[in-house]
C-alpha cells in the first residue's frame, strides 16, 4: 500500500479525530490551569524532512529560544510528540503551577514536562482509542533551544515520508500557549491508513 | 423534518446524519461546512434543528450561533463539539443553544437529543 | 488478594530499580529491596507511614498533583530529571568523578490500583547518563568558545594573508579576501579555475619545474616568483606551497601562501644592477660566478664557460662623439647581448667597455661557437651617428681546480690575443 494513497477522506477523518483528541486535552489542561482554552483547527500534512523543516520554520522563529519537549510513543502506531513553548509561556506556566512569583528554571522545566505529559497522553490516547489501538509512552525530555534546532542538523533521513499533525494550545487569560506537532513516518502512516480505512468502512456501511 | 448539519469535516457530518437517520429515516438534511454558509442556509431553509460544530474556518460556531439566535430566537441549536470544557458549555448555552453534546456523536447521544427536542 | 500482593513484592524486590507504591495522600504501601539498600530505610519501617515523614523537603503540592493526574488520565506521568528537581535524595558512591554526589533519578508515576488511588513510582538511576550530558554540555561551551576564537582568527587571516587553496589537480577551491583584493579578482570568479591560468607569465621555468617536482614528491616548496596582477602589473611574491595529504598519503589539496616582496625585490635589484645598462653589476657577477664554481657536477664535456667582451676602439668613440654617444653604444651593446644569449646565461657589465658572460652546460667548442654568434650580432648593430661597432672576445672554460681569478685570467689572455690579432675576433686560452 502506498502512502500517497492517503485520500482526502483519510485526512478528514484524522483531522476530526485530532479535533476530538485536542478537545479532551484542552479540557484536561483547563482543569489543571483552572482556565478556559481556545480551540484551534488542527492541520495535517504528509511531506518529507524538507517539508517538515519548512513547516516548523513557518510556525516557529528560528532565532528565538523555546522550551521544546519531545516524547516518543510506540505501539501499532508510533511516533514523536513535540510541544514547543516560548520562554514567556513557560515562565507563566511555572509561575502558575508552582504558585511562586519567580519560579526557578527547574520548576519551569518540570511544569513544562508535566503539561506536555498531560497533552501528549490525552491527545495520543484519545486518538488511538478512536482508532481501536493502544500506545506506550516514553519519558519526555525538555530542552531550551532556538527554533532552528528543533530538528537535528545532521538529519539525513530525507527520503522518509512524514505525517505532521499540528495544532496550537492557547490559554489567553494565563498567557500560556504552545505549538503541538505529532510526527510519524513510513510504517505508522501505512498502519494509520489501515485503521482509518476500518473507520471509513463503518461510516459508509 | 428538516435538519441543518454544520461541521467542517465532511465525515463528521456524514456520521451524524447516519446516526440521525437511525431514528428519523425521512429526515431532510442540509449540510454546511462553516458558520457563514450555515447562517445563510438557516435563513433560507428554516430547519427544525441545527447541529452546530464550534471550531470551523471562516466563521466559528459561536459567531454562527449568535447570528442564528438573532434571526430566530426560538432556533433549536444543538452544539456538537470536541470542546468539552465546562466554560465552553456555559458559554454556548448562554448564547441560546438548547444542548451541548461532546463529539463524537453516537446513537445514545442522538436519541437523547431527539427526545428532548423533537419527539 | 494477599497472594497477589506477595507476588508483586517478590517482583518489585527483583527489580534493578527503585519501586514504591503510594496513595494520593503519600502513604507508602510498598518499598522494594533496591530502595531499602540505597536509602537505608527498611520496608517494615516505612510501609503504612507517610513519605512526608522521611522526605519532608519534597514539593508535595506538585507531587500530589502528578499522582492525581496519573490516576485521572490513567497514563504514566514523568518527573523532570534535572539536577535541582530531585525526587528523593539518594547518595552516590562514585569516587573517580565528583560531578554528581547524589543520584540523578528518572521518576515515573504509573497507575497501580486506581480504585484505591494508589500509584506505582519507579525510580531509575540515570546518573551516568546525566554525568555524560553535563560533560557534553561543558565541552560544547568550550567548543563554542574555541570556534569563536577560530572565527576571529579566520577573519584576520582572510583579510590579511594571501592564501589560495586548490584541489589535487591545482584547480582553485578557495582564496582569501586579501589574495583577491591584491591580485584584483573576485573569489567567485577564481574558484574552479586552474592556478596556472591566472599566473600565466612564469618566466622562471627551471624554478617552476623544481617546484612541480617537489610537490609531486609530496614535499613543500618555497621560493620567490614573479607574478602578474589582473591589471598586468608585475609583482614579486615569496611563496610557500604545501601539499595536504590524507591518511593514505595521497595528495588531497594544495595550499599556497603568498607574501608580497616587490619592494624588497626592487631594492635588491637596484643593488645588483648596473645603472647605465641595467645589466647585473660586477658585484652580482662575482656572486653568481662563485655559485657556479661551487657546483660539483661539472665534467670535461659538460662544464661552464666564461666570456669577456671588450668594445673595439671605444676610446675613439668617446673622443670623437662624446660620452653620451659612448653611453649609447654601451646600452645598445647590452640590449644586443641580452637578446643573443640563452635564458640560462648570465650577462653582466664588468666595468668600462667590458662585459662578461657565464655560460652553464657547455664545453669549449660550444662556448667559442656562442661567442662567435654574439660577435656577429654586435657586428650587425647600427648605432646612431657611430654606425657599426665591433667587439673582441676572450673565452675560457672551467676545469678542475679553477677559481674565478684563474678563469678570468685565461679569458683576459684570450681577449688580449683577439685584440692583437686584429680585433672583432674570438680567441680562447685552454690553460
Amino acid at each position: 500500500m502506498k502512502i500517497e494513497e492517503f485520500s482526502s477522506d483519510h485526512l478528514d477523518v484524522l483531522k476530526e479525530l485530532m479535533n476530538i483528541a485536542m478537545g479532551n486535552a484542552t479540557a484536561s489542561i483547563a482543569d489543571l490551569l483552572q482556565a478556559f482554552g481556545t480551540m484551534h483547527i488542527p492541520h495535517l500534512t504528509i511531506t518529507d524532512m524538507d517539508g517538515l523543516k519548512s513547516q516548523i520554520n513557518h510556525t516557529i522563529s528560528a532565532d528565538e529560544k523555546y522550551y521544546v519537549t519531545k516524547q516518543l510513543f510506540g505501539g501499532i502506531i508510533g511516533g514523536e510528540f513535540i510541544f514547543v513553548m516560548t520562554d514567556e509561556s513557560a515562565a507563566n506556566l511555572g509561575h502558575y503551577l508552582y504558585d511562586v512569583s519567580q519560579p526557578s528554571d527547574a520548576d519551569i522545566m518540570d511544569a513544562v514536562i508535566e503539561l506536555t505529559n498531560i497533552l501528549s497522553s490525552t491527545i495520543i490516547s484519545r486518538l488511538t482509542e478512536e482508532l481501536n489501538t493502544k500506545v506506550q509512552f516514553f519519558a519526555p525530555s525538555t530542552q531550551i533551544i532556538s527554533g532552528n534546532h528543533i530538528i537535528g542538523q545532521d538529519e539525513t533521513l530525507n527520503y522518509h515520508k512524514i505525517i505532521i499533525v499540528s495544532t496550537e494550545m492557547e490559554f489567553q487569560s494565563h498567557k500560556i500557549s504552545g505549538y503541538i506537532f505529532i510526527l510519524a513516518r513510513d510504517e505508522t502512516i501505512t498502519r494509520l491508513r489501515e485503521l482509518i480505512d476500518q473507520k471509513l468502512e463503518e461510516l459508509y456501511a | 423534518m428538516k435538519f441543518l448539519v454544520v461541521d467542517d469535516s465532511k465525515l463528521a457530518r456524514l456520521s451524524l446524519i447516519k446516526t440521525l437517520k437511525e431514528y428519523e429515516p425521512t429526515a431532510e438534511c442540509i449540510e454546511a461546512e462553516n458558520g457563514a454558509v450555515a447562517v445563510e442556509l438557516f435563513k433560507a431553509e428554516s430547519p427544525r434543528v441545527v447541529f452546530l460544530d464550534l471550531t470551523m474556518p471562516v466563521m466559528d460556531g459561536y459567531e454562527a450561533l449568535k447570528l442564528m439566535m438573532q434571526i430566530d430566537s426560538n432556533a433549536q441549536v444543538v452544539v456538537v463539539s470536541a470542546d468539552i470544557q465546562t466554560q465552553a458549555q456555559v458559554q454556548v448555552l448562554a448564547l441560546g443553544a438548547k444542548l451541548m453534546v461532546p463529539k463524537p456523536i453516537n446513537s445514545d447521544k442522538m436519541l437523547g437529543i431527539l427526545q428532548q427536542l423533537v419527539f | 488478594m494477599i497472594d497477589t500482593l506477595d507476588h508483586c513484592n517478590i517482583v518489585f524486590d527483583s527489580l534493578e530499580n527503585g519501586t514504591l507504591v503510594v496513595d494520593e495522600e503519600c502513604t507508602v504501601w510498598s518499598w522494594n529491596k533496591w530502595l531499602e539498600i540505597n536509602t537505608g530505610i527498611v520496608s517494615e519501617e516505612i510501609i503504612g507511614k507517610n513519605l512526608k515523614e522521611y522526605y519532608p523537603e519534597l514539593d508535595y503540592k506538585g507531587f500530589q498533583r502528578k499522582i492525581r493526574t496519573t490516576l485521572r488520565l490513567a497514563t504514566p506521568t514523568f518527573y523532570d530529571a534535572s539536577l535541582s528537581n530531585r525526587f528523593i535524595t539518594i547518595p552516590r558512591n562514585k569516587v573517580t568523578t565528583s560531578l554528581l554526589t547524589t543520584m540523578q533519578l528518572q521518576v515515573t508515576i504509573s497507575p497501580y490500583i486506581p480504585t484505591l488511588k494508589r500509584v506505582m513510582i519507579t525510580i531509575n538511576d540515570i546518573s551516568d547518563l546525566h554525568e555524560l550530558k553535563m560533560t557534553l554540555q561543558h565541552r560544547m561551551v568550550e567548543i563554542a568558545k574555541l570556534n569563536n576564537v577560530l572565527k576571529q582568527d579566520k577573519q584576520i587571516i582572510d583579510a590579511n594573508l594571501m592564501i589560495v587553496k586548490t584541489d589535487c589537480g591545482c584547480l582553485i577551491t578557495d582564496t582569501t579576501e586579501a589574495f583577491c583584493h591584491f591580485f584584483g579578482y573576485e573569489n567567485e570568479k577564481l574558484v574552479g579555475r586552474s592556478l596556472s591560468s591566472i599566473f600565466v607569465a612564469n618566466k622562471h621555468e627551471t624554478e617552476f619545474l623544481l617546484m612541480k617536482d617537489l610537490l609531486q614528491k609530496k614535499q613543500k616548496w618555497s621560493g620567490e616568483m614573479e607574478l602578474h596582477k589582473q591589471n598586468g602589473e608585475q609583482v614579486w611574491m615569496d611563496a610557500v606551497i604545501s601539499p595536504y595529504l590524507d591518511e593514505t598519503n595521497e595528495i588531497v589539496s594544495y595550499t599556497a601562501i603568498y607574501h608580497d616582496i616587490t619592494d624588497k625585490k626592487r631594492i635588491e635589484l637596484l643593488s645588483v644592477t648596473d645603472p647605465l645598462t641595467k645589466l647585473y653589476n660586477r658585484q652580482k657577477f662575482d656572486e653568481v660566478c662563485e655559485q657556479m664554481l661551487m657546483r660539483k657536477h661539472w665534467t670535461s664535456v659538460n662544464t661552464f664557460g666564461l666570456i669577456i667582451v671588450d668594445v673595439d676602439y671605444f676610446k675613439k668613440v668617446n673622443d670623437t662623439y662624446g660620452h653620451q654617444i659612448g653611453d649609447a653604444v654601451l646600452i645598445t651593446m647590452a640590449d644586443t647581448l641580452t637578446k643573443a644569449i640563452r635564458t640560462s646565461d648570465i650577462l653582466a657589465r664588468w666595468g668600462g667597455e667590458e662585459f662578461v658572460i657565464l655560460l652553464p652546460d657547455v664545453d669549449m667548442e660550444k662556448a667559442i661557437h656562442a661567442a662567435d654568434k654574439y660577435r656577429q650580432a654586435i657586428e650587425q648593430m647600427n648605432v646612431p651617428k657611430v654606425g657599426t661597432i665591433t667587439a673582441s672576445f676572450g673565452v675560457a672554460v672551467f676545469s678542475y681546480g679553477d677559481t674565478q681569478e684563474t678563469m678570468m685570467h685565461r679569458a683576459d689572455r684570450g681577449l688580449y690575443r683577439a685584440k692583437e690579432n686584429g680585433r672583432n675576433r674570438v680567441e680562447s686560452v685552454l690553460s
